[in-house]
Protein backbone atom coordinates (compact mmCIF):
# COMPACT_ATOMS: atom_id res chain seq x y z
CA UNK A 1 0.00 0.00 0.00
CA UNK A 2 1.20 3.23 -0.87
CA UNK A 3 1.25 5.95 1.10
CA UNK A 4 -0.84 8.33 -0.50
CA UNK A 5 -2.91 5.01 -0.45
CA UNK A 6 -1.96 4.68 3.45
CA UNK A 7 -2.99 8.36 4.40
CA UNK A 8 -5.39 9.45 2.48
CA UNK A 9 -8.17 11.19 4.59
CA UNK A 10 -11.53 10.36 2.87
CA UNK A 11 -12.16 7.60 0.47
CA UNK A 12 -14.74 8.59 -1.82
CA UNK A 13 -17.98 5.62 -2.28
CA UNK A 14 -18.27 5.08 -6.18
CA UNK A 15 -19.80 2.26 -8.01
CA UNK A 16 -17.68 0.47 -10.37
CA UNK A 17 -19.08 2.19 -13.68
CA UNK A 18 -17.89 4.88 -15.17
CA UNK A 19 -14.90 7.05 -13.85
CA UNK A 20 -16.82 9.59 -15.18
CA UNK A 21 -19.93 10.05 -16.28
CA UNK A 22 -20.98 12.87 -18.52
CA UNK A 23 -24.65 13.75 -19.80
CA UNK A 24 -26.19 16.63 -21.83
CA UNK A 25 -23.58 18.86 -21.06
CA UNK A 26 -24.20 22.44 -21.50
CA UNK A 27 -21.89 25.27 -21.55
CA UNK A 28 -21.60 29.02 -22.65
CA UNK A 29 -19.94 32.55 -22.75
CA UNK A 30 -22.69 35.18 -23.43
CA UNK A 31 -24.30 34.28 -26.24
CA UNK A 32 -21.35 31.66 -27.50
CA UNK A 33 -22.45 28.20 -27.17
CA UNK A 34 -19.51 25.90 -26.40
CA UNK A 35 -20.66 22.61 -25.43
CA UNK A 36 -23.96 21.79 -26.37
CA UNK A 37 -25.68 18.60 -24.95
CA UNK A 38 -22.08 16.71 -24.38
CA UNK A 39 -22.43 13.10 -23.52
CA UNK A 40 -19.73 10.79 -22.51
CA UNK A 41 -18.32 7.94 -20.36
CA UNK A 42 -14.67 7.03 -19.30
CA UNK A 43 -14.06 3.44 -18.13
CA UNK A 44 -11.79 2.14 -15.54
CA UNK A 45 -8.29 2.22 -17.05
CA UNK A 46 -9.54 3.26 -20.50
CA UNK A 47 -7.67 6.52 -22.22
CA UNK A 48 -10.14 9.22 -23.94
CA UNK A 49 -8.22 11.94 -26.28
CA UNK A 50 -10.35 14.59 -27.39
CA UNK A 51 -9.89 16.01 -30.72
CA UNK A 52 -11.21 19.17 -31.98
CA UNK A 53 -10.25 22.41 -33.60
CA UNK A 54 -9.09 25.60 -31.56
CA UNK A 55 -11.49 27.11 -29.43
CA UNK A 56 -14.11 24.17 -29.75
CA UNK A 57 -14.25 24.04 -26.13
CA UNK A 58 -11.80 20.53 -25.24
CA UNK A 59 -10.44 22.90 -22.60
CA UNK A 60 -13.80 24.17 -21.30
CA UNK A 61 -14.89 20.37 -21.02
CA UNK A 62 -12.32 19.04 -19.03
CA UNK A 63 -12.32 22.43 -16.27
CA UNK A 64 -16.05 21.24 -16.23
CA UNK A 65 -15.18 18.14 -15.18
CA UNK A 66 -12.96 19.08 -12.38
CA UNK A 67 -15.13 22.15 -10.86
CA UNK A 68 -13.27 24.84 -12.39
CA UNK A 69 -15.86 25.92 -14.60
CA UNK A 70 -19.37 25.34 -13.71
CA UNK A 71 -22.10 24.10 -16.27
CA UNK A 72 -25.04 25.86 -17.44
CA UNK A 73 -27.05 22.66 -17.68
CA UNK A 74 -26.29 18.59 -17.57
CA UNK A 75 -24.88 16.61 -15.05
CA UNK A 76 -21.11 15.01 -14.02
CA UNK A 77 -20.22 12.30 -12.39
CA UNK A 78 -16.71 11.84 -11.12
CA UNK A 79 -16.22 8.42 -9.43
CA UNK A 80 -20.01 8.26 -8.45
CA UNK A 81 -19.93 11.62 -7.25
CA UNK A 82 -22.37 14.05 -8.60
CA UNK A 83 -20.41 17.02 -8.95
CA UNK A 84 -23.21 19.70 -8.72
CA UNK A 85 -24.02 18.04 -5.16
CA UNK A 86 -20.84 18.15 -3.52
CA UNK A 87 -19.96 21.57 -1.01
CA UNK A 88 -16.44 22.79 -1.34
CA UNK A 89 -14.87 20.39 1.02
CA UNK A 90 -16.07 17.59 -0.25
CA UNK A 91 -15.32 18.91 -3.83
CA UNK A 92 -11.76 19.42 -2.78
CA UNK A 93 -11.61 15.77 -1.73
CA UNK A 94 -12.93 14.45 -4.60
CA UNK A 95 -10.24 16.23 -6.61
CA UNK A 96 -7.44 14.16 -4.86
CA UNK A 97 -8.49 11.46 -6.82
CA UNK A 98 -7.96 13.74 -9.91
CA UNK A 99 -4.76 15.19 -11.65
CA UNK A 100 -4.34 17.79 -13.82
CA UNK A 101 -2.34 18.57 -15.85
CA UNK A 102 -1.99 22.32 -17.25
CA UNK A 103 -1.42 22.99 -20.79
CA UNK A 104 1.09 25.55 -19.58
CA UNK A 105 2.33 23.08 -16.56
CA UNK A 106 1.20 25.91 -13.91
CA UNK A 107 4.02 25.20 -11.89
CA UNK A 108 4.52 27.09 -8.95
CA UNK A 109 7.08 29.34 -9.96
CA UNK A 110 8.19 30.79 -6.70
CA UNK A 111 8.58 27.41 -5.07
CA UNK A 112 11.37 24.77 -5.15
CA UNK A 113 10.12 21.23 -7.20
CA UNK A 114 9.56 20.24 -3.96
CA UNK A 115 7.50 22.52 -2.74
CA UNK A 116 5.42 22.36 -5.70
CA UNK A 117 5.00 18.80 -4.94
CA UNK A 118 4.32 19.24 -1.41
CA UNK A 119 1.35 21.67 -2.02
CA UNK A 120 -1.32 19.26 -2.97
CA UNK A 121 -0.23 16.27 -0.38
CA UNK A 122 0.01 19.14 2.47
CA UNK A 123 -3.92 19.70 1.93
CA UNK A 124 -4.70 16.39 1.80
CA UNK A 125 -1.86 13.80 3.47
CA UNK A 126 -1.78 16.63 6.24
CA UNK A 127 -0.57 13.90 8.78
CA UNK A 128 2.56 12.78 7.15
CA UNK A 129 5.95 13.79 8.62
CA UNK A 130 8.83 15.25 6.62
CA UNK A 131 10.23 12.07 5.89
CA UNK A 132 7.40 10.44 4.66
CA UNK A 133 6.77 13.55 2.26
CA UNK A 134 10.47 13.58 1.22
CA UNK A 135 10.49 9.59 0.17
CA UNK A 136 7.11 10.23 -1.58
CA UNK A 137 8.16 13.13 -3.86
CA UNK A 138 11.68 11.84 -4.68
CA UNK A 139 9.82 8.27 -5.17
CA UNK A 140 7.40 10.18 -7.88
CA UNK A 141 9.81 12.40 -9.41
CA UNK A 142 11.82 8.65 -9.82
CA UNK A 143 8.98 7.88 -11.84
CA UNK A 144 9.17 11.13 -14.37
CA UNK A 145 12.93 10.23 -14.18
CA UNK A 146 13.84 13.71 -12.47
CA UNK A 147 14.44 13.69 -9.07
CA UNK A 148 17.80 14.88 -9.57
CA UNK A 149 15.55 18.41 -9.94
CA UNK A 150 13.76 18.44 -6.26
CA UNK A 151 15.63 21.44 -5.12
CA UNK A 152 15.57 23.54 -8.16
CA UNK A 153 13.26 25.93 -9.26
CA UNK A 154 10.98 25.40 -12.13
CA UNK A 155 12.49 28.43 -13.99
CA UNK A 156 15.80 26.40 -13.99
CA UNK A 157 14.15 23.37 -16.46
CA UNK A 158 13.82 23.20 -19.36
CA UNK A 159 10.20 22.73 -21.36
CA UNK A 160 9.94 19.19 -21.35
CA UNK A 161 11.28 19.24 -18.29
CA UNK A 162 8.49 21.04 -16.64
CA UNK A 163 6.00 19.39 -18.45
CA UNK A 164 7.37 16.09 -16.66
CA UNK A 165 7.45 18.01 -13.10
CA UNK A 166 3.80 18.85 -13.71
CA UNK A 167 2.95 15.28 -14.78
CA UNK A 168 4.32 14.52 -11.13
CA UNK A 169 2.61 16.84 -9.44
CA UNK A 170 -0.48 15.83 -10.96
CA UNK A 171 0.32 12.06 -9.84
CA UNK A 172 1.98 12.77 -6.53
CA UNK A 173 -1.76 12.14 -4.85
CA UNK A 174 -1.78 8.71 -6.83
CA UNK A 175 -4.84 9.97 -8.50
CA UNK A 176 -7.70 7.60 -10.03
CA UNK A 177 -8.24 9.86 -12.81
CA UNK A 178 -6.17 12.32 -14.71
CA UNK A 179 -7.22 14.93 -17.12
CA UNK A 180 -4.53 16.21 -19.71
CA UNK A 181 -4.73 19.82 -21.65
CA UNK A 182 -2.59 19.34 -24.18
CA UNK A 183 0.58 17.66 -22.38
CA UNK A 184 2.74 17.83 -25.95
CA UNK A 185 2.02 21.75 -26.78
CA UNK A 186 5.07 23.73 -27.13
CA UNK A 187 7.10 20.78 -27.31
CA UNK A 188 9.70 19.47 -29.77
CA UNK A 189 9.32 15.78 -31.64
CA UNK A 190 11.56 14.25 -29.37
CA UNK A 191 10.38 15.50 -26.26
CA UNK A 192 6.60 15.07 -27.34
CA UNK A 193 7.18 11.63 -27.62
CA UNK A 194 9.20 10.89 -24.25
CA UNK A 195 6.13 12.49 -22.82
CA UNK A 196 3.61 10.17 -24.42
CA UNK A 197 5.21 7.66 -23.77
CA UNK A 198 5.63 8.59 -19.96
CA UNK A 199 1.81 9.10 -19.91
CA UNK A 200 1.43 5.45 -21.24
CA UNK A 201 3.90 3.83 -18.78
CA UNK A 202 1.66 6.38 -15.95
CA UNK A 203 -1.48 4.75 -17.11
CA UNK A 204 0.29 0.91 -16.82
CA UNK A 205 1.88 2.10 -13.54
CA UNK A 206 -0.75 3.74 -11.59
CA UNK A 207 -3.64 2.36 -13.53
CA UNK A 208 -5.37 5.44 -14.13
CA UNK A 209 -8.35 6.36 -16.69
CA UNK A 210 -7.72 9.87 -18.44
CA UNK A 211 -8.97 12.27 -20.83
CA UNK A 212 -6.03 13.75 -22.76
CA UNK A 213 -7.00 16.94 -25.41
CA UNK A 214 -4.46 16.84 -27.52
CA UNK A 215 -3.80 18.43 -31.72
CA UNK A 216 -0.70 15.83 -31.61
CA UNK A 217 -1.62 12.74 -33.57
CA UNK A 218 1.77 10.98 -32.65
CA UNK A 219 0.70 11.55 -29.00
CA UNK A 220 -3.11 10.58 -29.90
CA UNK A 221 -2.42 7.77 -31.85
CA UNK A 222 0.09 6.27 -28.78
CA UNK A 223 -1.99 6.84 -26.14
CA UNK A 224 -5.82 6.73 -27.34
CA UNK A 225 -8.18 4.00 -26.40
CA UNK A 226 -11.12 6.04 -27.98
CA UNK A 227 -11.24 9.22 -30.12
CA UNK A 228 -13.87 11.71 -29.69
CA UNK A 229 -13.76 14.49 -32.07
CA UNK A 230 -15.53 17.36 -30.51
CA UNK A 231 -17.61 19.39 -33.39
CA UNK A 232 -20.17 22.12 -32.75
CA UNK A 233 -19.64 21.54 -28.78
CA UNK A 234 -20.96 18.06 -29.29
CA UNK A 235 -19.63 14.82 -29.45
CA UNK A 236 -19.48 14.25 -33.06
CA UNK A 237 -17.82 10.91 -33.90
CA UNK A 238 -16.24 8.58 -30.95
CA UNK A 239 -14.01 5.55 -31.96
CA UNK A 240 -10.72 4.03 -31.93
CA UNK A 241 -7.80 5.46 -33.93
CA UNK A 242 -7.91 2.37 -36.48
CA UNK A 243 -11.99 3.38 -37.02
CA UNK A 244 -11.76 7.06 -37.19
CA UNK A 245 -8.77 6.43 -39.02
CA UNK A 246 -10.69 5.08 -41.92
CA UNK A 247 -13.59 7.70 -42.12
CA UNK A 248 -14.81 9.74 -44.91
CA UNK A 249 -16.38 11.95 -43.32
CA UNK A 250 -14.75 15.39 -43.52
CA UNK A 251 -14.99 16.46 -40.55
CA UNK A 252 -12.68 13.49 -39.34
CA UNK A 253 -10.54 12.83 -41.78
CA UNK A 254 -8.87 16.67 -41.55
CA UNK A 255 -7.60 15.45 -38.25
CA UNK A 256 -5.88 12.55 -39.89
CA UNK A 257 -4.21 13.40 -42.60
CA UNK B 1 -15.00 45.28 -5.68
CA UNK B 2 -17.44 45.24 -3.17
CA UNK B 3 -18.09 41.42 -3.65
CA UNK B 4 -14.56 40.95 -3.81
CA UNK B 5 -14.14 42.79 0.12
CA UNK B 6 -17.04 40.83 1.52
CA UNK B 7 -15.65 37.69 0.50
CA UNK B 8 -12.28 38.55 2.19
CA UNK B 9 -13.99 39.61 5.43
CA UNK B 10 -15.91 35.98 4.90
CA UNK B 11 -12.89 34.26 4.21
CA UNK B 12 -10.52 35.83 7.06
CA UNK B 13 -12.96 34.27 9.59
CA UNK B 14 -13.81 31.22 8.56
CA UNK B 15 -11.04 28.11 8.93
CA UNK B 16 -8.64 26.58 7.93
CA UNK B 17 -6.06 29.51 8.85
CA UNK B 18 -3.24 29.75 6.58
CA UNK B 19 -0.89 30.71 9.18
CA UNK B 20 2.39 29.43 7.35
CA UNK B 21 1.69 31.76 4.42
CA UNK B 22 0.59 34.64 6.35
CA UNK B 23 3.89 34.58 8.05
CA UNK B 24 5.75 34.57 4.76
CA UNK B 25 3.64 37.53 3.61
CA UNK B 26 4.35 39.32 6.90
CA UNK B 27 8.30 38.94 6.20
CA UNK B 28 7.81 39.42 2.63
CA UNK B 29 5.67 42.67 2.80
CA UNK B 30 7.09 44.08 6.44
CA UNK B 31 10.88 43.39 5.86
CA UNK B 32 10.98 43.84 2.03
CA UNK B 33 9.75 47.23 2.60
CA UNK B 34 11.53 48.00 5.91
CA UNK B 35 14.80 49.83 4.04
CA UNK B 36 12.76 52.04 1.81
CA UNK B 37 10.36 52.99 4.19
CA UNK B 38 13.14 53.79 7.13
CA UNK B 39 15.43 55.64 3.91
CA UNK B 40 12.33 57.80 3.03
CA UNK B 41 11.18 58.55 6.88
CA UNK B 42 14.70 59.84 7.80
CA UNK B 43 14.65 62.12 4.47
CA UNK B 44 11.20 63.22 5.23
CA UNK B 45 12.33 64.53 8.82
CA UNK B 46 15.43 66.21 7.77
CA UNK B 47 13.97 67.74 5.19
CA UNK B 48 10.83 68.72 6.71
CA UNK B 49 12.85 70.64 9.73
CA UNK B 50 15.25 71.99 7.29
CA UNK B 51 12.56 73.55 5.26
CA UNK B 52 10.60 74.69 8.19
CA UNK B 53 13.50 76.38 10.14
CA UNK B 54 13.58 79.84 8.31
CA UNK B 55 9.92 80.31 8.20
CA UNK B 56 10.49 79.62 12.36
CA UNK B 57 13.55 82.30 12.54
CA UNK B 58 11.60 84.79 10.65
CA UNK B 59 8.49 84.55 13.43
CA UNK B 60 11.02 83.80 16.67
CA UNK B 61 10.02 80.26 17.29
CA UNK B 62 12.68 78.31 16.41
CA UNK B 63 12.29 76.79 19.51
CA UNK B 64 9.01 75.16 18.32
CA UNK B 65 10.71 73.18 15.80
CA UNK B 66 10.31 70.12 17.59
CA UNK B 67 6.51 70.43 18.11
CA UNK B 68 6.14 71.48 14.51
CA UNK B 69 7.85 68.67 13.00
CA UNK B 70 6.27 66.21 15.61
CA UNK B 71 3.15 67.51 15.11
CA UNK B 72 3.08 66.91 10.82
CA UNK B 73 5.03 63.97 11.02
CA UNK B 74 3.11 61.69 13.68
CA UNK B 75 -0.33 63.08 12.73
CA UNK B 76 0.09 63.53 8.96
CA UNK B 77 3.41 62.88 6.62
CA UNK B 78 4.66 59.94 8.52
CA UNK B 79 1.75 57.77 8.05
CA UNK B 80 0.53 59.13 4.62
CA UNK B 81 4.15 59.03 2.97
CA UNK B 82 4.80 55.41 4.79
CA UNK B 83 1.35 54.52 2.91
CA UNK B 84 2.36 55.95 -0.76
CA UNK B 85 6.09 54.37 -0.90
CA UNK B 86 4.23 50.82 0.85
CA UNK B 87 1.69 51.31 -1.70
CA UNK B 88 4.12 51.85 -4.66
CA UNK B 89 6.12 48.58 -3.67
CA UNK B 90 3.33 46.53 -2.51
CA UNK B 91 -0.09 46.81 -4.38
CA UNK B 92 2.28 46.70 -7.58
CA UNK B 93 4.02 43.87 -6.65
CA UNK B 94 0.94 41.88 -5.52
CA UNK B 95 -0.91 42.99 -8.47
CA UNK B 96 1.74 41.92 -10.73
CA UNK B 97 2.43 38.61 -8.96
CA UNK B 98 -0.92 37.92 -8.60
CA UNK B 99 -1.75 38.57 -12.51
CA UNK B 100 0.85 36.42 -13.34
CA UNK B 101 -0.73 33.41 -11.45
CA UNK B 102 -3.78 34.30 -13.06
CA UNK B 103 -2.48 33.89 -16.81
CA UNK B 104 -0.07 31.09 -16.05
CA UNK B 105 -3.26 28.99 -14.49
CA UNK B 106 -1.05 28.68 -11.13
CA UNK B 107 -3.90 30.29 -9.05
CA UNK B 108 -6.84 27.20 -11.09
CA UNK B 109 -3.86 24.69 -9.73
CA UNK B 110 -4.13 25.97 -6.27
CA UNK B 111 -7.94 25.27 -6.58
CA UNK B 112 -7.53 21.53 -8.72
CA UNK B 113 -4.96 20.66 -5.49
CA UNK B 114 -7.58 21.43 -3.14
CA UNK B 115 -6.65 24.60 -1.60
CA UNK B 116 -9.09 27.68 -1.53
CA UNK B 117 -6.67 30.31 -4.05
CA UNK B 118 -8.67 32.90 -2.09
CA UNK B 119 -7.54 32.42 1.22
CA UNK B 120 -3.99 31.43 0.66
CA UNK B 121 -3.10 33.69 -1.91
CA UNK B 122 -5.47 37.46 -0.97
CA UNK B 123 -6.13 36.78 2.65
CA UNK B 124 -2.84 36.12 3.86
CA UNK B 125 -1.28 39.40 1.88
CA UNK B 126 -4.37 41.44 2.59
CA UNK B 127 -3.86 40.99 6.33
CA UNK B 128 -0.27 40.86 6.17
CA UNK B 129 -0.28 44.28 4.76
CA UNK B 130 -3.29 45.34 7.32
CA UNK B 131 -0.50 44.39 10.08
CA UNK B 132 2.48 45.73 8.24
CA UNK B 133 2.01 49.17 7.08
CA UNK B 134 1.38 50.41 11.12
CA UNK B 135 4.42 48.83 12.01
CA UNK B 136 6.46 50.25 9.18
CA UNK B 137 4.79 53.64 9.54
CA UNK B 138 6.02 53.63 13.44
CA UNK B 139 9.42 52.91 12.65
CA UNK B 140 9.57 55.82 9.81
CA UNK B 141 8.06 58.42 12.35
CA UNK B 142 10.98 57.45 14.94
CA UNK B 143 13.38 57.53 11.59
CA UNK B 144 12.19 60.83 10.76
CA UNK B 145 12.09 62.10 13.83
CA UNK B 146 16.02 61.20 14.39
CA UNK B 147 16.28 62.91 10.78
CA UNK B 148 14.38 65.89 12.30
CA UNK B 149 17.04 65.65 14.99
CA UNK B 150 20.02 66.02 12.40
CA UNK B 151 18.62 69.08 10.99
CA UNK B 152 18.19 71.01 13.78
CA UNK B 153 21.84 70.12 14.58
CA UNK B 154 22.77 71.18 11.44
CA UNK B 155 22.69 74.94 11.92
CA UNK B 156 21.89 74.59 15.78
CA UNK B 157 22.78 72.64 18.61
CA UNK B 158 20.12 70.67 20.69
CA UNK B 159 20.84 67.67 22.65
CA UNK B 160 19.03 64.14 22.10
CA UNK B 161 17.44 63.93 25.40
CA UNK B 162 16.14 68.21 24.96
CA UNK B 163 14.90 67.16 21.54
CA UNK B 164 13.14 64.25 22.03
CA UNK B 165 11.67 65.70 25.28
CA UNK B 166 10.05 68.87 23.21
CA UNK B 167 8.18 65.60 20.63
CA UNK B 168 7.12 63.80 23.76
CA UNK B 169 5.83 67.05 25.43
CA UNK B 170 4.48 67.91 22.18
CA UNK B 171 2.58 64.51 21.44
CA UNK B 172 -0.73 63.20 23.26
CA UNK B 173 -2.75 59.96 22.09
CA UNK B 174 -4.96 61.98 20.39
CA UNK B 175 -2.09 62.76 17.99
CA UNK B 176 -0.71 59.16 17.85
CA UNK B 177 -3.95 56.91 18.21
CA UNK B 178 -5.50 58.59 15.30
CA UNK B 179 -2.74 58.31 13.02
CA UNK B 180 -2.14 54.77 13.91
CA UNK B 181 -6.00 53.94 12.79
CA UNK B 182 -6.07 55.30 9.83
CA UNK B 183 -2.76 53.15 8.80
CA UNK B 184 -4.60 50.30 9.27
CA UNK B 185 -7.07 51.21 7.11
CA UNK B 186 -4.23 52.48 4.47
CA UNK B 187 -2.86 48.72 4.88
CA UNK B 188 -6.08 46.90 3.91
CA UNK B 189 -6.61 49.12 1.27
CA UNK B 190 -3.23 48.92 -0.81
CA UNK B 191 -3.56 44.97 0.03
CA UNK B 192 -7.02 44.79 -1.02
CA UNK B 193 -6.68 46.66 -4.12
CA UNK B 194 -3.38 44.91 -5.24
CA UNK B 195 -5.20 41.93 -4.62
CA UNK B 196 -8.25 43.06 -6.60
CA UNK B 197 -6.40 43.88 -9.75
CA UNK B 198 -4.03 40.55 -9.82
CA UNK B 199 -6.34 38.18 -8.95
CA UNK B 200 -9.25 39.60 -11.13
CA UNK B 201 -6.46 40.33 -14.00
CA UNK B 202 -7.11 38.90 -18.08
CA UNK B 203 -5.88 39.49 -21.34
CA UNK B 204 -2.75 38.07 -20.81
CA UNK B 205 0.81 39.42 -20.06
CA UNK B 206 -0.26 42.76 -21.09
CA UNK B 207 -2.98 42.45 -17.82
CA UNK B 208 -0.07 41.68 -15.86
CA UNK B 209 1.19 45.20 -16.10
CA UNK B 210 -2.37 46.60 -16.18
CA UNK B 211 -3.21 44.99 -13.13
CA UNK B 212 0.34 45.84 -11.25
CA UNK B 213 -0.24 49.78 -13.14
CA UNK B 214 -4.06 50.51 -11.74
CA UNK B 215 -3.54 48.24 -8.14
CA UNK B 216 -0.79 51.84 -7.49
CA UNK B 217 -2.76 54.16 -8.83
CA UNK B 218 -5.99 52.87 -7.52
CA UNK B 219 -4.41 52.14 -3.46
CA UNK B 220 -2.74 55.96 -3.71
CA UNK B 221 -6.07 57.31 -4.48
CA UNK B 222 -7.71 55.08 -1.93
CA UNK B 223 -4.79 56.53 0.60
CA UNK B 224 -6.02 60.19 0.25
CA UNK B 225 -9.69 59.33 0.21
CA UNK B 226 -9.24 57.57 3.91
CA UNK B 227 -7.34 60.36 4.94
CA UNK B 228 -10.21 62.84 3.84
CA UNK B 229 -12.48 60.46 6.09
CA UNK B 230 -10.16 59.68 8.55
CA UNK B 231 -9.58 63.69 9.08
CA UNK B 232 -13.31 64.12 9.34
CA UNK B 233 -14.12 61.35 11.56
CA UNK B 234 -11.24 62.59 13.84
CA UNK B 235 -12.53 66.10 13.67
CA UNK B 236 -16.09 64.97 14.56
CA UNK B 237 -14.61 62.94 17.94
CA UNK B 238 -13.36 66.35 18.86
CA UNK B 239 -9.92 64.61 18.42
CA UNK B 240 -8.23 67.22 16.33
Amino acid sequence: MSITEKYRLTQMVHTDGPVIKVCDLKKGFGTKVVLDDLSIELNRGESIVVLGRSGSGKSVFIKCIIGLLKPDAGSIHVLGQDMATLDHDQTDRLRSHIGFLFQSNALYDSMTIRENLEFPMRRHLNTLVREQLDEHIIKTLTNVGLAHTVDMMPAELSGGMQKRIALARALVLNPEIILYDEPTSGLDPITSKEISSLMTGIQEQYNTSSIIISHDMSCVKRTADRIMVLLGGKCYAMGSWAELARSNDDNIKQFFE
Amino acid sequence: MTRFIGRYLRELVNPRYEVRAFIHQCYTIGFSSLALIGTTGFIMGLVLTMQLRPSLIAYGVVSQLPVMVSLAIVREIGPVISALIFAGKISSSIGAELGSMRVTEQIDAMEVSGTNPFKFLVVSRVLASTLMLPLLTVLSDAIALYGSYLGVNIKGHTSLQLFFSDVFDALNYGDVIPALIKTFFFGAAVGLIGCYKGYNSSKGTAGVGLAANSAVVASSLAIFIIDLLAVQITDLLGLN
